[in-house]
């Protein structure tokens, strides 16, 4: 393959632009993902100006995303697919076949981990996966980087024909860099799909031989190839090993302090599978080994499995680097504080002496969501009886977090389920979007219908899977019929009501608790930031305000709905609304037990007080 | 290296903002990398945007604005503006917009129970900080009749600190890159 010509003037891009130009650049054909912050832009890149034809699978699962990829590959197009960490868990179960079908197409499966959790559930160490799958693993150390790493993953997929993990960090796929892109000159595969049951129909002695032809695959490719890069002193006796978001973090500290004679450097971007020789090298004068990477300590684990018993020097990482969280400037130059006192005795600059307190602010529903008045009529109809509310991602599980777990995705509907069968006498609620819903709430619902459990599920529909940007739903794109699909798998009974009418909400949640069988609560109401033609004639005609000759103060609408459009002045306590920021939703008028809210809508046939 | 940190909350505009100064940095021979915090909410929740430009062509490195290192911070709401104060130091130059925005925990009940809160104007006030005051919210309402433009006067005062005199480069990437601002652009007498 021939990689060069065709250089453009440099453009910022973050992590996720990059990912894409990458793909483009190196001929992707097919493209296939779920969403998921921190990689939930890489498909509006490459959406958004599809001039190579790039075949789009929004999948509603990674699953299906990871399948139709290896599918795609198989018949010889270069393919991507994109997901963040957690993600790969549901994609696992495909990926562990991956690795004997010799695909012909080159793939690279990119996948967005979160250490710190800043977009996520969970921070989830996934490195573990590699050597599970048996697939490379390179981790990119910059923006530039992701996209050289990237585009380097389908020449290595296809010398191999086994697919490449790239792994980005949330720092790099939010950071952005100037990055150069370098077109492909290639002529496009002739894409076709060969029989071949040798291969293809893995069981009993084949699947052995195919296992043992990727294991002896991979482990070549391991030892012919480099996997690292290497900085300052080779002569010193002091080893420093990094990967990913930690390299940039360290060659700083060294350069900033002029370390740089006291220490040798090794960046091993390929962290799976290791190159033990170019190991060997590097501690073969050493009398220290220190591993500095976020989470697990996979690559100090891939390091000492190794070269146990083949190097003389002692090797350190977690004893000296938490497990969790990010691994920040302030943690390495602590260590570094103490294992050269005379270089950096004095790195900060003069820090004023400062004390102060600053709550979070982790932001909440918008104005205008529809999530808001759903959350509001839920407790209405549960808190009385102290009822259970099982959560899901997404939107909904955004702050003010009033639901009672927030774990992974259909953890709603799941958990429910053992809940209610074990206590049938205490009132719950599952809820999840519509989203969860289809990417495997369906068959947990399907599930409690075979099983006979007595359950209420809240199904929020804003039509969007809106917290990843806004990507489509089945029920945003018209194809499903939502409530044939409930009625047909079984659902009891199902209630549809209008996200913006909590009152009717919460009649129907205390009208489901009386019923037996699985129960829908499909709640309607578009995302905020996805106005219909409904919604923005309400911006332009609707107008609100609040009678404070008959505000009640009872504060409902501004403590327990809690818009953030109504606000609370500082010396009176009056409330008003902000009509910059209210979206005319007019939830809180059914909320007011004062009739204090008015509002003027040319639509509506008598002005209501 | 010149650190510069925006910071604010959702809706702001800080993302847009940065993606901006760092045209405007390339475009007067600056190297320059950014990095954007939103966290999971689409509005209201912190945000903030770090850009470290180096000097001459020295390369950029990790994506943190370490402690201590902060040079100048601007800031649209005086909450977030105390968020980021550990990673100054004493001569870091700060513009922070007076009006605060409002904060949910406040009214949720979270803070049932608690010490209240202290007023954020009063606490960066007492800090032994040079904080040029800002009403960016305020003046960009009176000029152009909408909070959105906050952002181009905040932006202002970053390239005032990352030293860049040529307003007119800054004005030219804004505009272009938010096209939708274009209408506003007679309010600021340009």
């Amino acid at each position: 393959m021939r990689w060069g010509s065709g250089i453009v003037t440099p453009k910022f891009a973050d992590g996720n632009a990059a990912i894409a130009w990458a793909a483009e650049d190196a001929g992707v054909r097919y493209v296939s993902h779920y969403p998921g912050s921190p990689v939930n832009r890489v498909i509006d890149v490459i959406e958004k100006n599809n001039s190579n034809n790039i075949i789009i699978n929004h999948s509603l699962n990674e699953h299906i995303a990871a399948l139709s990829a290896m599918g795609a590959s198989l018949c010889g197009a270069r393919s991507l697919v994109v997901m963040k960490h957690v993600g790969l868990n549901i994609a696992a179960d495909p990926l562990n076949y991956a690795g004997v079908i010799k695909i012909t197409g080159g793939m690279v499966v990119v996948v967005g981990t979160d250490p710190g959790a800043h977009s996520s559930t969970g921070e989830e160490d996934v490195h573990w996966y590699a050597p599970q799958f048996n697939l490379p693993l390179l981790e990119p150390v910059s923006v530039p980087g992701i996209y050289e790493s990237v585009k380097n993953a389908y020449q290595i997929s296809e010398r191999i024909q086994l697919p490449v993990l790239v792994f980005t960090p949330g720092r790099l796929a939010y950071q952005s860099s100037l990055i150069e892109r370098d077109k492909i000159p290639d002529e496009p595969a002739l894409l076709r799909f060969d029989k071949n049951p040798e291969k293809l129909i893995n069981v009993g002695k084949r699947a052995v031989e195919n296992h043992k032809d990727h294991v002896l695959r991979l482990a070549r490719y391991a030892l012919e190839t480099s996997c690292t890069t290497q900085a300052f002193n080779p002569a010193s006796k002091y080893g420093i090993i990094t990967r990913g978001c930690t390299y940039a973090v360290v060659c700083e500290l060294i350069e900033g302090s002029g370390l740089g004679e006291e220490v040798h450097l090794l960046n091993i971007e390929r962290t799976y599978p290791v190159n033990l020789e170019e190991i060997l090298a590097f501690a073969k004068d050493k009398e220290k080994i220190i591993v500095i990477e976020d989470q697990d300590g996979f690559l100090e684990t891939m390091i000492k499995r190794e070269a146990f018993g083949k190097v003389s020097c002692s090797i350190y990482g977690k004893e000296y680097f938490p497990a969790w969280g990010e691994i920040t400037y302030e943690q390495i130059l602590d260590f570094f504080t103490q294992e050269f006192p005379s270089e950096f005795s004095n790195d900060y600059e003069q820090v004023p002496e400062i004390e102060f307190t600053c709550p979070e602010r982790p932001g909440t529903f918008c104005e205008g969501c529809p999530h808001r008045p759903a959350f509001y009529a839920i407790d209405q109809a549960l808190n009385a009886c102290d009822g259970v509310i099982g959560g899901d991602i997404g939107c909904s599980s955004l702050p003010p977090h009033r639901t009672d777990w927030l774990l992974c995705m259909n953890a709603g509907i799941g958990l429910s389920q053992g809940i209610a069968q074990v206590l049938p006498e205490r009132p719950l609620v599952s809820t999840g979007g519509e989203g969860s819903l289809f990417h495997g709430g369906l068959i947990s619902l399907q599930s409690a219908v075979e099983n006979n459990i007595n359950l209420t599920h809240v199904v929020f529909d804003n039509r969007s899977i809106a917290m990843t940007g806004h990507q489509g739903s089945p029920t945003s794109s018209g194809n499903t019929d939502a409530r044939k699909l409930f009625d047909s798998i079984g659902v009891s009974h199902i209630f549809e009501v209008d996200a913006f009418v909590p009152s009717k909400i919460t009649h129907a949640i205390e009208k489901a608790k009386s019923l037996r069988g699985v129960k829908v609560i499909w709640i309607r109401g578009d995302c905020a930031l996805q106005p219909n033609q409904e919604a923005l004639r309400r911006l332009r005609e609707r107008t609100l305000a609040i009678d404070n000759d008959r505000c009640g103060s009872c504060t409902r609408c501004y403590s327990e709905l809690q818009c953030p459009a109504i606000v609370k002045e500082p010396v009176t306590a009056h409330l008003s609304i902000d009509m910059d920021r209210c979206r005319r939703c007019a939830a809180c008028l059914d909320v007011c037990p004062n009739n204090a809210i008015l509002v003027s809508d040319p639509a509506m046939e008598v002005m209501c007080d | 290296m010149t650190n510069l940190l925006i910071a604010g909350i959702g809706g702001q505009g800080v993302n847009t903002l940065a993606n901006v100064l760092a045209e405007v940095c390339r475009l007067s021979g600056k190297n320059c990398q950014y990095t954007v915090h939103k966290g999971g909410a689409q509005s209201l929740g912190t945000v903030y945007a770090e850009l470290r430009v180096a000097s001459g062509n020295s390369p950029v490195l990790g994506s943190s604005i370490p402690k201590g290192k902060l040079d100048v911070l601007v800031a649209m709401d005086p909450w977030e503006a105390l968020r980021h104060l550990p990673l100054a130091h004493a001569a870091t130059k700060s513009w922070v917009e007076s009006e605060i925005m409002p904060l949910f925990v406040e009214r949720s009940g979270e803070m049932n129970n608690k010490t209240p809160l202290l007023n954020p104007l009063r606490q960066l006030q007492r800090l032994p900080l040079e904080i040029g005051w800002r009403h960016y919210r305020r003046d960009a309402i009176e000029q152009t009749g909408t909070p959105k433009m906050a952002n181009y006067l905040a932006g202002l005062d970053c390239i005032g600190g990352l030293g860049i005199n040529d307003v007119a480069v800054f004005e030219h990437i804004f505009f272009n890159t938010i096209p939708a601002s274009n209408k506003y652009r007679e309010s600021f007498c340009i």
